[in-house]
């Protein structure tokens, strides 16, 4: 199985982005860090949702009419990084996580390709690009292990067939 | 067919020796780098990565300290070490997933209750395949890197990205 390389034509979406997890702006600390824990992540992306055309539905009233798609308007981001600043200063665990998120982080278009988010990744140095739709919905993560995963992909044979340690000779050589 | 590359006469696949000139042909069953990329991969030494000189503490440091110098050092990773031994490492990951909402409580813990112990090295001569091997399967994000025992660096999935980038574009 050979892969073509194409770095420069082949969308971001193919480098294995991970769905992104959502909270509201108004969650707490406390409930994102235990939210990371739990889906064993390491970013959430700060959303505040709005229902399109402006029809919110009232309370109690039309339980049973279906309620407009949600667009999801990206405030910031919460990574790792953030939680670790936190726990060497913050520590106060009912903060709203908007306090503490990364503001207006980079992002890439769904349009983009693979090689324009490598680029914005080293330059950054980031590990975490949130994919905006064209209306700016956040429809995926391109995370830098997704990336690496997807180079090794074209060549699997050089990667995926080496002995686990890297000094294992064998005595002699296999065979009946 | 298999092309003895002593004497050029075609063998059947599998064959040990050539039939005409018994050379053996054993290697040429071994998998072959296609492309230069595959090829560096598997010459080129992670000693030739410029990987960052590692920031080290002392197993009994405190959890609360630890975690300020990386926040100010802007570093993901640190590590334990006692002497010349390398004892664990201290990721980000491992301050999100064991201090998590306790780290005020765990400020004055010493870093060894929850570091991760006995990392996967690599050594400064190891081929830089068999770190991103590594990362990738493993899906660790840094490696220590040993010269003869010793640590002397730590690669990060960063530098990988990197070097890869660097040659494939």
């Amino acid at each position: 199985m050979s892969f073509q390389l194409s770095l420069s034509t082949e969308s971001v979406t193919a480098a294995y982005p991970e769905t992104p997890t959502i909270v509201a702006p108004d969650a707490t600390v406390e409930e994102v860090l235990q939210l990371l824990r739990t889906k064993q992540i390491a970013s959430v992306l700060v959303c505040a949702s709005s229902i399109r055309h402006g029809d919110a539905p009232e309370n109690g009233a039309g339980q049973d009419r279906p309620a407009g798609p949600q667009v999801d308007s990206m405030l910031g981001i919460f990574t790792e990084r953030d939680a670790l600043k936190w726990m060497a200063t913050g520590l106060r665990l009912d903060q709203p996580v908007s306090e503490v998120m990364s503001q207006s982080p980079v992002t890439v278009t769904d349009q983009a390709t693979v090689g324009q988010a490598i680029g914005k990744m080293a330059a950054g140095g980031y590990r975490h690009l949130p994919i905006l739709a064209a209306d700016g919905t956040p429809v995926g993560m391109a995370v830098v292990h997704g990336i690496v995963h997807y180079l090794v992909d074209h060549f699997p044979e050089t990667i995926y067939t080496l002995p686990p340690t890297p000094d294992s000779v064998p005595s002699e050589r296999e065979g009946a | 067919m298999i092309a003895c590359p002593h004497c050029g006469s075609e063998n059947t696949e599998g064959s040990d020796t050539c039939d005409r000139c018994q050379h053996s042909l054993t290697d040429m069953s071994r998998p072959q780098p296609g492309s230069s990329v595959e090829r560096g991969l598997l010459k080129d030494r992670i000693e030739s990565l410029a990987s960052m000189p590692p920031l080290t503490v002392g197993p009994e440091d405190a959890v609360a300290d630890v975690l300020e110098k990386m926040v100010a050092k802007s570093i993901g990773c640190v590590m334990v070490v006692e002497g010349d031994n390398l004892l664990g490492i201290f990721t980000e990951r491992d301050a999100l997933m064991k201090l998590n909402v306790d780290a005020a409580r765990m400020a004055d813990q010493p870093i060894r209750t929850v570091m991760t112990a006995n990392p996967i090295t690599l050594a400064a001569k190891d081929k830089i395949a068999y770190a991103l091997h590594k990362m990738n399967v493993g899906g660790y994000r840094h490696v220590p890197i040993l010269t003869k025992g010793q640590l002397t660096g730590v690669i990060s999935i960063r530098d990988i990205l990197a070097y890869l980038t660097q040659r494939l574009s």
